[in-house]
């Protein structure tokens, strides 16, 4: 559905404007001819106003496929299943309560298909291809109980239930058979961990692969690669007979349909729960995963919007300045033809209509090619996150829109540029009649008018009142200052010369925000956006308006230096002189310049610190060492892992790799229990072997603690050497020491969101029941997450749990001369029975980098639309500029100027603007990088880098896709004979 | 030597072609003028003064004909060669004034010297120097919006002799002024005139103006209908 406030807007502007064009026709025909009169001028106007309505349909698009990707994921993955019941750490209870349930009436009339499930991880190696993974999700399931979840499709198209599959049959969907590289009848290993069993014996089974199905429906449960095997076969392999550790419930209707009945569901699961008689039912939880996963689809689909309109902003305020900026080129166009109207009888409101005329006329034709421009901008996104977040094992993100989207770009664009058409066409019909009759340039007062100082001591005192008031809101805090400060400049423009009122003026306000830089990172994320945004506008604002009000000094810098060339000396001249005579069209080009060279250079230089800084993350992300490994099944020496084989021998692995090219590893045990912080569950911790866990805890032996050279990025007061945080967790059996992305988790902000530091307290699930448990270091790495403690107090607190439910994560050295790469799969392929992941770090945080260096390129790409609306600006400006300046050019050609002359004065005027917008937009771009580094980076080992050939390469594509758009109407100039020139209305 | 003659066309002739019609402005012209005269081309709106003036400065291309200044034939001459001795040897003076606005009084004047790449201070003391002659100096800061337009005018005159050029074209000086203005205009230019011997071609539509010349040349459909050499 349209955004129905979008829409009636657009509606109430159309019936503003038919009436309006109803009664003054003859208004509405002088509106819209001026509109087709000029075709290259209306087609630059348009381009430039497209741009913002394409960012704001390409922001929603892009958010509609986003939407549509997970949408259609969730779907997939879970296929019929709308509600499942599991505890939180995804431990094994009765069976039993899967039949309660389905003899349960409520949940009976409820739900159309409700099955019992074992859902594991698994290492299996495919006899036959010689493939392995090491970690491939096991699904036991039982295939009459599963029937009304639907059925597997084979590769050939035939669909089955698979009751046939025997207790020696596997079924491998398309995404397992792929990585195994296996096909039917295939023999496979899978190696695995009977829960009871003690110790690191792992067992292994063979079986044959009965069928391999397609990736489509229950085939591709949670778009993973999966082996089914049968219930019993599960319950038998892992010792948990008569227990399971999911239950899957269809509510009634199909796969998209059934989200609508799920609350109903699980209203009659959860009352079937609590009726129990099972003291167990408590540690279920019931959830309807589906209707979760799509409002969380709606969400993140909505965000990337906010997101995309957010960094966007920047380019759609270039436009609406650009809007004013043509309104008032039109009106010093027309200015004679305006006062003569005027003095004929017309009034200020029949001016203003006719501006509104064929400023809809450009607004409404710009909205309807900026929506469809959008798609394109959204397609290009797409193919860009596509590539960079390598998601196409997915199927990739699809290009898919809502209509709805559409409108509603559609509306916004047109209702942002008619409201600026508007304020514009009001500000540029309140004329002196006779000094525009005459085309006598408006004067410019020594001293502010008394109406003007009211108005500035107005300003002032509202801004000072708004800061007092508002100081809570971070967005106030920012804005009333700067806005008591330009009333400040109005009032001192009484007794000052302008100059020095707005230079005063501009200074403090740069200087305030430049200082205010710090507290946006107090700020919620969407918050900080909008300071963000706000404060860039006031910084453009304030640097534009020193600049042009001190151009006296600029014209006599840029005479000074250029003008030691003799042959540039009268270009130069003249080509300094017209841009700044004319202030507020300038200013506002140059702002267009600014704002959107200071975005891209605020981000690329974030994007280059970034890719510099992969060296010092490796040293703080590895701490020391270049391997993390994690077994899906918890070994307690590495040294010596034994499996029974499928023929019932044990097996020692041995590892060649591990003896010869490792220097030295470090054990560690981890597991998952409930991990609670002023009683909100952490969310995004580290996730157990299956992804559910909701905290992660090490448990740390004394060589780790001895050899490990991470990082803190905070100790508790009192400690300065990070040996001082070990021993506290040695000595005392309730400190904790955390990695930093314990800060991150549930939080929103930037720097530990959710306001986790030193000393806070962590309440933690034990066998002992719930203990405390205080934070006293975060480490300043995020690879190896978790909850550190000394292994003791880890099984102390913990006990089985960790054989149970744990597992077990190394982290290894490689020895000089050996390559870490390989290592790093020979480890896994020597460990693979006991499900061994191993990740080279190096490799990891490179690609991590690349990955964030191309999301920001994509990013910068997405901003640097915003320059196209400069470059318009500047095209119209110029054919403007040719006509309005026929006459003195056949009088420069006259005195002297040859043709070349006056092209390169034209040439120059454009990179005079083009300059002072690269060079303001720099200017603050770096500076205010440079705030954000010293008050939050610096601390850290990156040091303040500026991406200068970066900066060089947009500054270049800005100069020659100005000079591009620009060079014919200034060849035109230069081509003009002096004597036409001179006939143009002499 | 110099040769006493400065500017000698033959059978200028001068056609606009607008694709669908052609006006002869010229239809074969012939003037001489000597070093230091000054000389009026007088007639009604339309005849062809203006592109007389425009064909014989160089300003504009003849169709047939050929036009030398001081020797020179414009005909030769590539746009830059015309251009550049525009720029050294010849002023202009037009009815709108034709000054850049964004320049200021004396910027407007010392741009012609720039043109001729003088050094910008020395360009500047020459400037300032004949806005003084003019009667501009304290004026010298204001931009044309803020002048009058006798003294628009004026600042007109300074620029056109600032380079001390050997020709003054003129085109309908006394156009936009009234009566008194323009008297005290004709009287400047004939004083410039005398003092420097700078030649001047004068169009005019003016009485008054063509009886303050050397010579009248009336023009009528393009061609001269009569020359003489006015009463004083």
């Amino acid at each position: 559905m349209p955004n129905p406030i979008l829409v009636s807007l657009f509606a109430v502007i159309l019936i503003v404007i038919g009436v309006l064009a109803i009664r003054r026709r003859v208004l509405f025909k002088m509106g819209v001819r001026n509109f087709i009169r000029h075709r290259t001028h209306s087609i630059l106007v348009v381009a430039g106003l497209l741009i913002g309505t394409s960012i704001i349909s390409g922001a929603l698009v892009t958010g509609d496929s986003i939407d549509h990707f997970i949408v259609k994921s969730t779907y997939d993955g879970l296929g019929l299943v709308d509600v499942t019941v599991s505890t939180d750490r995804m431990d094994f209870f009765n069976e039993s309560f899967f039949w309660e349930l389905r003899n349960d009436t409520g949940v009976e009339e409820h739900s159309d298909g409700i099955s019992p499930t074992i859902l594991t991880v698994v290492s299996v190696e495919d006899d036959d291809s010689g493939q392995f993974e090491p970690v491939m999700t096991f699904v036991g399931f039982d295939p009459s109980l599963d029937r009304d979840f639907g059925q597997f499709t084979e590769a050939n198209g035939s669909e089955i239930y698979a009751y046939d599959l025997g207790t020696d049959e596997v079924i491998l969907n398309g995404r397992a058979a792929d990585v195994l590289n296996a096909e039917q009848g295939d023999m496979l290993r899978i190696s695995y961990r009977p829960l009871t069993l003690q110790g690191g014996e792992v067992l292994q089974k063979r079986f044959e692969t009965k069928y391999v199905v397609k990736d489509e429906g229950k085939g591709q449960y949670g778009l993973q690669a999966n082996i089914f095997v049968r219930l019993d076969v599960a319950q038998q392999m892992f010792n948990v007979s008569g227990r399971i550790n999911l239950i899957r419930i269809s509510a009634p209707g199909d796969v998209e349909a059934g989200v609508g009945n799920s609350d109903e569901l699980v209203a009659a699961v959860q009352d079937a729960l609590d009726s129990s008689p099972d003291q167990g039912s408590s540690e279920l939880s019931v959830d309807a995963v589906k209707k979760d996963a799509l409002e969380q689809a709606e969400e993140t689909g909505e965000m990337f919007s906010i997101f995309l309109m957010i960094f966007g902003s920047f380019s759609i305020i270039a436009g609406v300045i650009l809007i004013i900026n043509i309104f008032t080129m039109l009106a010093e166009e027309r200015k004679s033809e305006l006062g003569m109207a005027r003095a004929l009888g017309m009034r200020k409101s029949h001016l203003m209509q006719m501006f509104l005329f064929e400023g809809s006329s450009y607004a409404l034709v710009a909205a309807l090619l900026g929506t469809l421009a959008g798609l394109l901008l959204a397609a290009t996104l797409i193919f860009g996150l596509n590539s960079v977040f390598a998601i196409g094992e997915f199927g990739g993100i699809p290009f898919r829109f809502e209509i709805s989207s559409l409108i509603d770009a559609f509306c916004l664009g047109t209702i942002i540029a008619f409201l600026t058409i508007l304020v514009a066409s009001a500000r540029i019909t309140n004329i002196n009649i006779v000094r525009a009759i005459r085309d006598i340039e408006e004067p410019v007062l020594e001293r502010a008018t008394r109406k003007t100082t009211i108005l500035g001591g107005v300003t002032l005192a509202l801004g000072l009142v708004a800061f007092f008031l508002g100081y809570e809101n971070l967005i106030i805090r920012l804005v009333a200052p700067c806005l008591a400060l330009m009333g400040f400049a109005f009032v001192l423009r009484r007794f000052a010369s302008a100059s020095m009122a707005f230079t005063i003026s501009g200074i403090a306000i740069i200087a305030y925000i430049l200082h205010s830089v710090t507290t946006f990172f107090e700020g919620e994320m969407e918050e900080m956006a909008y300071l963000f945004i706000v404060s860039g506008v006031l910084l453009v604002i304030a640097a534009v308006m020193i600049v042009i009000f001190n151009s006296s000094l600029l014209v006599r810098g840029v005479s000074g230096s250029l003008g030691r060339i003799r042959s540039m000396r009268p270009i130069v001249k003249t080509a300094v002189s017209h841009p700044l005579n004319k202030r507020f069209r300038t200013g506002m080009t140059v702002s267009m310049f600014a704002l959107v060279i200071y975005t891209i250079v605020l981000l690329s230089v974030f994007s280059n610190m970034f890719s510099l800084s992969v060296s010092s993350e490796l040293v703080k992300q590895g701490g020391g060492y270049e391997i993390i490994g994690t077994s899906t099944i918890p070994v307690s020496d590495l040294n010596n892992v034994t499996v029974i084989d499928a023929e019932g021998n044990p097996v020692r692995i041995e590892s060649p790799t591990l003896a010869n090219d490792v220097r030295t590893f470090e054990q560690i045990v981890a597991t998952y229990p409930n991990v609670t912080i002023d009683g909100v569950p952490l969310g995004g911790m580290g996730g157990g072997p299956m992804g559910f866990g909701l905290g992660r805890v090490l448990g740390v032996d004394d060589q780790f603690i001895q050899n490990n050279q991470y990082v803190f990025a905070e100790m508790l007061e009192g400690y300065t050497d990070p040996h001082e945080a070990w021993d506290a967790i040695q000595d005392n059996h309730t400190n904790v020491i955390v990695d930093l992305s314990i800060t991150f988790a549930g939080g929103s902000g930037m720097q530990g969101g959710n306001g986790i530091t030193v000393g806070d307290h962590l309440t933690i699930e034990t066998v002992n029941g719930t203990k405390d448990f205080q934070i006293v270091g975060i480490l300043d790495q995020m690879l190896l997450n978790g909850i550190f403690m000394t292994k003791e107090n880890a099984q102390a607190y913990f006990s089985d749990s960790f054989t149970v439910y744990g597992n077990s994560v190394f982290i290894f050295s490689v020895k000089d001369g050996a390559d870490a790469k390989t290592v790093t799969l020979n480890l896994e392929r020597d460990f693979r029975a006991i499900g061994m992941d191993t990740r080279y770090l190096k490799e990891d945080i490179e690609s991590m980098m690349e990955m964030l260096n191309s999301f920001f390129l994509i990013f910068e790409i997405f901003l640097g639309l915003g320059l196209i609306v400069g470059i318009a600006g500047l095209g119209v400006i110029t054919i403007r500029s040719v006509v309005e300046r026929r006459q003195e050019i056949g009088v420069m050609r006259a005195i002297g100027f040859r043709r070349g002359m006056i092209l390169k004065s034209f040439v120059t005027e454009i990179l005079f603007i083009t300059t002072l917008g690269i060079i303001i937009g720099t200017a603050i771009g770096l500076t205010v990088a440079y705030e954000i580094f010293a008050s939050m980076m610096a601390e850290e080992d990156v040091s303040f880098s500026i991406p200068w050939m970066h900066i060089l390469t947009i500054t270049l594509i800005t100069y020659v896709a100005s000079l591009a758009c620009t060079i014919v109407p200034s060849i035109k100039a230069s081509r003009t004979s002096p004597a036409d020139a001179l006939r143009y209305m002499g | 030597m110099k040769t006493d003659v400065i500017i000698e066309g033959k059978n200028v002739h001068k056609t606009y072609d607008t694709g669908r019609i052609k006006v002869q402005a010229l239809r074969g012209v012939d003037l001489s003028v000597k070093r230091g005269e000054m000389v009026s081309i007088m007639g009604p709106s339309g005849c062809g003064k203006t592109t007389l003036l425009n064909c014989f400065s160089g300003i504009d291309d003849m169709t047939e004909g050929d036009v030398k200044i001081e020797g020179k034939s414009l005909r030769e001459m590539s746009d830059n060669e015309k251009t550049d001795h525009r720029a050294g040897r010849m002023g202009f003076i037009f009815q709108a004034y034709n000054l850049l606005p964004v320049l200021t009084a004396v910027e407007n004047v010392e741009l012609p010297l720039l043109v001729s790449g003088v050094n910008p201070k020395m360009a500047r003391e020459k400037a300032i120097g004949i806005l003084e002659v003019v009667g501009l100096e304290k004026r010298k800061n204001q931009k044309p919006a803020e002048l009058s337009g006798g003294e628009q005018q004026r600042v007109t005159i300074a620029r056109s002799l600032v380079n001390n050029p050997a020709i003054v074209w003129a085109d309908e000086p006394t156009g936009n002024l009234d009566a008194e203005t323009s008297g005290q205009i004709m009287e400047l230019l004939c004083r410039m005139n005398k003092e420097n011997k700078q030649t001047f071609v004068i169009v005019s539509h003016d009485p008054a103006v063509g009886e303050m010349a050397d010579r009248v040349f009336k023009m009528r459909d393009g061609v001269f209908e009569k020359e003489y050499v006015p009463l004083r």
